[in-house]
Protein backbone atom coordinates (compact mmCIF):
# COMPACT_ATOMS: atom_id res chain seq x y z
CA UNK A 1 0.00 0.00 0.00
CA UNK A 2 1.05 3.54 -0.70
CA UNK A 3 -0.06 6.83 0.92
CA UNK A 4 -0.18 10.23 0.16
CA UNK A 5 2.20 12.14 2.89
CA UNK A 6 0.99 15.07 4.04
CA UNK A 7 3.20 18.30 4.83
CA UNK A 8 2.27 18.35 8.43
CA UNK A 9 3.82 14.67 8.96
CA UNK A 10 7.26 15.87 6.81
CA UNK A 11 7.53 19.06 8.68
CA UNK A 12 7.19 17.05 12.30
CA UNK A 13 10.50 15.36 11.67
CA UNK A 14 12.34 18.91 11.91
CA UNK A 15 10.60 19.70 15.42
CA UNK A 16 11.59 17.40 18.33
CA UNK A 17 9.68 19.65 20.74
CA UNK A 18 6.25 18.77 18.76
CA UNK A 19 4.33 16.11 20.30
CA UNK A 20 3.98 13.54 17.13
CA UNK A 21 7.58 14.15 16.57
CA UNK A 22 7.81 10.23 18.37
CA UNK A 23 5.85 8.77 16.17
CA UNK A 24 6.31 10.66 12.86
CA UNK A 25 10.12 9.34 13.26
CA UNK A 26 9.23 5.78 13.81
CA UNK A 27 6.51 6.10 10.53
CA UNK A 28 10.33 7.65 8.74
CA UNK A 29 11.88 4.47 10.11
CA UNK A 30 9.74 1.31 10.12
CA UNK A 31 7.39 2.13 7.57
CA UNK A 32 8.10 0.60 4.41
CA UNK A 33 5.16 1.75 1.92
CA UNK A 34 5.97 4.20 -0.82
CA UNK A 35 5.20 7.82 -0.16
CA UNK A 36 3.96 10.26 -2.58
CA UNK A 37 3.45 14.41 -2.76
CA UNK A 38 2.13 16.48 -4.98
CA UNK A 39 3.56 19.74 -7.01
CA UNK A 40 0.30 21.18 -4.59
CA UNK A 41 3.19 19.56 -1.69
CA UNK A 42 6.23 20.96 -3.33
CA UNK A 43 4.82 24.34 -3.18
CA UNK A 44 3.92 24.18 0.13
CA UNK A 45 6.93 22.80 1.12
CA UNK A 46 8.74 26.09 -0.63
CA UNK A 47 6.38 28.26 1.37
CA UNK A 48 6.36 27.00 4.65
CA UNK A 49 10.37 26.35 4.88
CA UNK A 50 10.65 29.62 3.23
CA UNK A 51 8.51 31.53 6.23
CA UNK A 52 10.48 29.34 8.61
CA UNK A 53 13.87 31.06 7.45
CA UNK A 54 12.99 34.37 7.08
CA UNK A 55 11.77 34.16 10.46
CA UNK A 56 14.33 32.92 12.06
CA UNK A 57 12.92 29.42 13.10
CA UNK A 58 15.07 26.51 10.92
CA UNK A 59 18.71 26.13 11.65
CA UNK A 60 21.12 23.66 11.64
CA UNK A 61 22.22 23.69 15.21
CA UNK A 62 25.43 21.39 14.74
CA UNK A 63 26.95 24.47 12.87
CA UNK A 64 27.26 23.01 9.70
CA UNK A 65 28.75 25.95 7.91
CA UNK A 66 27.64 25.39 4.17
CA UNK A 67 23.92 25.86 5.75
CA UNK A 68 24.51 28.16 7.88
CA UNK A 69 26.67 30.47 5.49
CA UNK A 70 23.59 30.05 2.49
CA UNK A 71 21.10 33.09 1.37
CA UNK A 72 17.46 32.42 2.06
CA UNK A 73 16.51 31.29 -1.25
CA UNK A 74 19.95 28.43 -1.27
CA UNK A 75 18.31 27.42 2.17
CA UNK A 76 15.17 27.04 0.99
CA UNK A 77 16.35 24.68 -1.81
CA UNK A 78 18.35 22.83 0.30
CA UNK A 79 15.41 22.23 3.12
CA UNK A 80 13.10 20.87 0.36
CA UNK A 81 15.68 18.65 -1.28
CA UNK A 82 16.58 17.28 2.25
CA UNK A 83 12.57 16.58 2.95
CA UNK A 84 11.86 15.32 -0.30
CA UNK A 85 15.65 13.04 -0.06
CA UNK A 86 15.03 11.99 3.29
CA UNK A 87 10.98 11.13 3.67
CA UNK A 88 12.18 9.33 -0.02
CA UNK A 89 8.64 11.16 -1.55
CA UNK A 90 7.78 10.69 -4.98
CA UNK A 91 6.52 13.69 -6.67
CA UNK A 92 3.34 12.31 -8.81
CA UNK A 93 1.64 14.51 -11.50
CA UNK A 94 -1.87 13.50 -12.22
CA UNK A 95 -2.43 13.34 -16.20
CA UNK A 96 -3.66 16.43 -16.99
CA UNK A 97 -7.19 16.11 -18.01
CA UNK A 98 -9.99 19.22 -17.68
CA UNK A 99 -13.42 19.35 -17.19
CA UNK A 100 -15.80 21.85 -18.91
CA UNK A 101 -18.65 22.80 -16.50
CA UNK A 102 -21.58 25.83 -16.24
CA UNK A 103 -21.10 28.96 -14.00
CA UNK A 104 -23.14 32.08 -13.55
CA UNK A 105 -24.08 31.39 -17.63
CA UNK A 106 -20.20 31.26 -18.47
CA UNK A 107 -18.87 27.62 -19.31
CA UNK A 108 -15.67 27.15 -16.82
CA UNK A 109 -12.70 24.81 -18.01
CA UNK A 110 -11.11 23.60 -15.11
CA UNK A 111 -8.21 20.63 -14.02
CA UNK A 112 -9.88 17.66 -12.98
CA UNK A 113 -8.42 17.92 -9.56
CA UNK A 114 -9.81 21.52 -8.90
CA UNK A 115 -13.40 20.12 -10.00
CA UNK A 116 -13.38 17.08 -7.67
CA UNK A 117 -12.09 19.55 -5.03
CA UNK A 118 -14.97 22.29 -5.92
CA UNK A 119 -17.40 18.93 -5.98
CA UNK A 120 -16.51 17.92 -2.52
CA UNK A 121 -16.30 21.27 -0.90
CA UNK A 122 -19.54 21.35 0.39
CA UNK A 123 -19.50 18.30 1.93
CA UNK A 124 -15.81 18.06 3.47
CA UNK A 125 -15.84 22.45 4.10
CA UNK A 126 -12.39 21.82 4.61
CA UNK A 127 -9.61 24.58 3.82
CA UNK A 128 -9.05 25.67 0.30
CA UNK A 129 -5.48 24.00 0.11
CA UNK A 130 -6.85 20.59 2.19
CA UNK A 131 -9.17 19.92 -0.51
CA UNK A 132 -6.41 20.31 -3.52
CA UNK A 133 -3.94 17.76 -1.59
CA UNK A 134 -6.78 15.84 -0.85
CA UNK A 135 -7.98 15.25 -4.56
CA UNK A 136 -4.83 15.46 -5.95
CA UNK A 137 -4.16 11.99 -3.69
CA UNK A 138 -7.16 10.57 -5.18
CA UNK A 139 -6.47 11.53 -8.77
CA UNK A 140 -2.73 10.24 -8.15
CA UNK A 141 -4.33 6.62 -7.63
CA UNK A 142 -5.04 6.71 -11.70
CA UNK A 143 -1.34 6.21 -11.92
CA UNK A 144 -0.66 4.75 -8.48
CA UNK A 145 -3.01 2.09 -7.78
CA UNK A 146 -2.53 0.84 -4.20
CA UNK A 147 -2.67 4.90 -3.57
CA UNK A 148 -5.44 4.17 -0.54
CA UNK A 149 -4.29 6.39 2.03
CA UNK A 150 -3.95 10.16 3.01
CA UNK A 151 -1.17 10.34 5.64
CA UNK A 152 -1.95 13.51 8.44
CA UNK A 153 -1.29 15.32 11.34
CA UNK A 154 -4.02 17.92 10.61
CA UNK A 155 -6.57 17.76 13.15
CA UNK A 156 -9.59 19.30 10.90
CA UNK A 157 -8.93 17.03 8.38
CA UNK A 158 -8.41 13.95 10.94
CA UNK A 159 -11.74 14.92 11.56
CA UNK A 160 -14.07 14.82 8.30
CA UNK A 161 -12.13 11.11 8.27
CA UNK A 162 -15.82 9.50 7.24
CA UNK A 163 -16.73 12.17 5.10
CA UNK A 164 -13.19 11.90 2.74
CA UNK A 165 -13.63 8.10 2.68
CA UNK A 166 -17.41 8.53 1.32
CA UNK A 167 -16.73 11.02 -1.26
CA UNK A 168 -12.76 10.54 -2.30
CA UNK A 169 -12.33 7.04 -1.55
CA UNK A 170 -9.53 7.75 0.45
CA UNK A 171 -8.33 6.48 3.92
CA UNK A 172 -7.39 9.42 6.21
CA UNK A 173 -4.52 8.12 8.95
CA UNK A 174 -2.55 9.89 11.50
CA UNK A 175 1.29 8.66 12.73
CA UNK A 176 -0.82 8.93 16.34
CA UNK A 177 -2.98 6.26 15.44
CA UNK A 178 0.07 3.95 15.87
CA UNK A 179 1.31 0.96 13.90
CA UNK B 1 -23.85 19.53 -13.05
CA UNK B 2 -23.41 19.52 -16.34
CA UNK B 3 -20.38 18.69 -17.41
CA UNK B 4 -18.07 17.19 -20.49
CA UNK B 5 -14.08 15.87 -19.70
CA UNK B 6 -11.54 15.84 -22.43
CA UNK B 7 -7.54 16.33 -23.20
CA UNK B 8 -6.29 19.12 -24.74
CA UNK B 9 -4.08 17.72 -27.12
CA UNK B 10 -0.46 18.87 -27.08
CA UNK B 11 -0.23 19.12 -30.75
CA UNK B 12 -2.35 22.53 -30.40
CA UNK B 13 -0.09 24.35 -28.12
CA UNK B 14 0.32 27.96 -29.74
CA UNK B 15 3.14 29.08 -31.01
CA UNK B 16 4.45 32.19 -30.89
CA UNK B 17 7.50 34.16 -32.45
CA UNK B 18 10.47 35.13 -30.85
CA UNK B 19 12.71 38.08 -33.46
CA UNK B 20 16.07 37.05 -32.70
CA UNK B 21 19.21 38.96 -33.46
CA UNK B 22 22.32 36.85 -34.85
CA UNK B 23 25.61 37.77 -34.93
CA UNK B 24 27.09 36.56 -38.42
CA UNK B 25 29.33 33.85 -37.01
CA UNK B 26 25.87 32.30 -35.75
CA UNK B 27 24.05 32.56 -38.32
CA UNK B 28 26.56 30.49 -40.48
CA UNK B 29 26.64 28.20 -38.02
CA UNK B 30 22.99 27.86 -38.24
CA UNK B 31 22.79 27.53 -42.12
CA UNK B 32 26.11 24.76 -41.60
CA UNK B 33 23.72 22.72 -39.53
CA UNK B 34 20.83 23.12 -42.19
CA UNK B 35 23.04 22.19 -45.44
CA UNK B 36 24.41 19.23 -43.45
CA UNK B 37 21.07 18.04 -43.38
CA UNK B 38 21.12 18.23 -39.62
CA UNK B 39 17.97 20.72 -39.43
CA UNK B 40 15.37 21.37 -42.64
CA UNK B 41 15.57 25.20 -41.16
CA UNK B 42 17.37 27.62 -38.97
CA UNK B 43 14.03 28.21 -36.68
CA UNK B 44 14.08 24.16 -36.67
CA UNK B 45 17.55 24.02 -35.53
CA UNK B 46 17.06 27.11 -32.87
CA UNK B 47 14.34 25.09 -31.62
CA UNK B 48 15.79 22.16 -30.78
CA UNK B 49 18.59 23.64 -29.29
CA UNK B 50 16.38 25.55 -27.06
CA UNK B 51 14.73 22.53 -25.89
CA UNK B 52 17.87 21.06 -25.45
CA UNK B 53 19.61 23.42 -23.15
CA UNK B 54 16.75 25.30 -21.31
CA UNK B 55 16.52 22.73 -19.03
CA UNK B 56 19.80 21.77 -17.99
CA UNK B 57 20.15 25.06 -17.26
CA UNK B 58 17.31 25.85 -15.10
CA UNK B 59 18.04 22.24 -13.36
CA UNK B 60 21.82 24.41 -12.99
CA UNK B 61 19.90 27.50 -11.49
CA UNK B 62 17.98 25.72 -9.18
CA UNK B 63 20.36 23.55 -7.65
CA UNK B 64 23.55 25.74 -7.59
CA UNK B 65 27.16 23.94 -6.42
CA UNK B 66 26.40 25.79 -2.97
CA UNK B 67 23.39 24.22 -2.59
CA UNK B 68 24.69 20.57 -3.22
CA UNK B 69 27.24 21.04 -1.15
CA UNK B 70 25.10 21.72 2.27
CA UNK B 71 22.84 18.95 0.97
CA UNK B 72 25.64 16.30 1.06
CA UNK B 73 26.76 18.30 4.31
CA UNK B 74 23.38 17.46 5.73
CA UNK B 75 22.38 13.85 4.53
CA UNK B 76 26.24 12.63 5.31
CA UNK B 77 25.37 14.60 8.85
CA UNK B 78 22.31 12.72 9.16
CA UNK B 79 23.95 9.37 8.07
CA UNK B 80 26.93 10.00 10.63
CA UNK B 81 24.67 11.06 13.66
CA UNK B 82 21.32 9.14 12.70
CA UNK B 83 19.01 12.60 13.78
CA UNK B 84 17.91 15.50 11.05
CA UNK B 85 20.40 17.85 11.48
CA UNK B 86 17.75 20.36 10.66
CA UNK B 87 15.83 22.08 13.33
CA UNK B 88 12.14 23.84 13.52
CA UNK B 89 12.28 25.74 16.48
CA UNK B 90 8.66 27.02 17.10
CA UNK B 91 5.92 26.96 19.84
CA UNK B 92 3.28 25.87 17.45
CA UNK B 93 2.95 22.15 16.11
CA UNK B 94 3.69 21.24 12.45
CA UNK B 95 0.46 20.87 11.77
CA UNK B 96 -0.13 24.45 12.89
CA UNK B 97 2.35 25.85 11.05
CA UNK B 98 1.34 24.45 8.09
CA UNK B 99 -2.67 25.75 8.99
CA UNK B 100 -0.54 29.02 9.13
CA UNK B 101 -0.05 28.67 5.30
CA UNK B 102 -3.22 27.30 3.87
CA UNK B 103 -5.16 29.80 5.63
Amino acid sequence: MATYLDTSVIIARYMPANPAFNEVERLFRTSPEPRYISEISVLELHCVFSRLIRGGMLSAPLGLSSFEGLETNEKVKVAVEHAILTWRLTVATPERTYIRFPLSRQTIETQHELFEAIRTAPTLGLKTLDMLHLTYAKTMRETVPDLKTFTTLDGEIISRRKEIENELDLTVVSPLDGP
Amino acid sequence: MLYNMYTPPHELMAMTVVPIRLNRQDARKLDLLVRLGLYNSRTEAMRAMIQATADEQLNRYVLNDRVKEALKELLQAEKQGGGNPLRITSDKTAAEIVAESRR
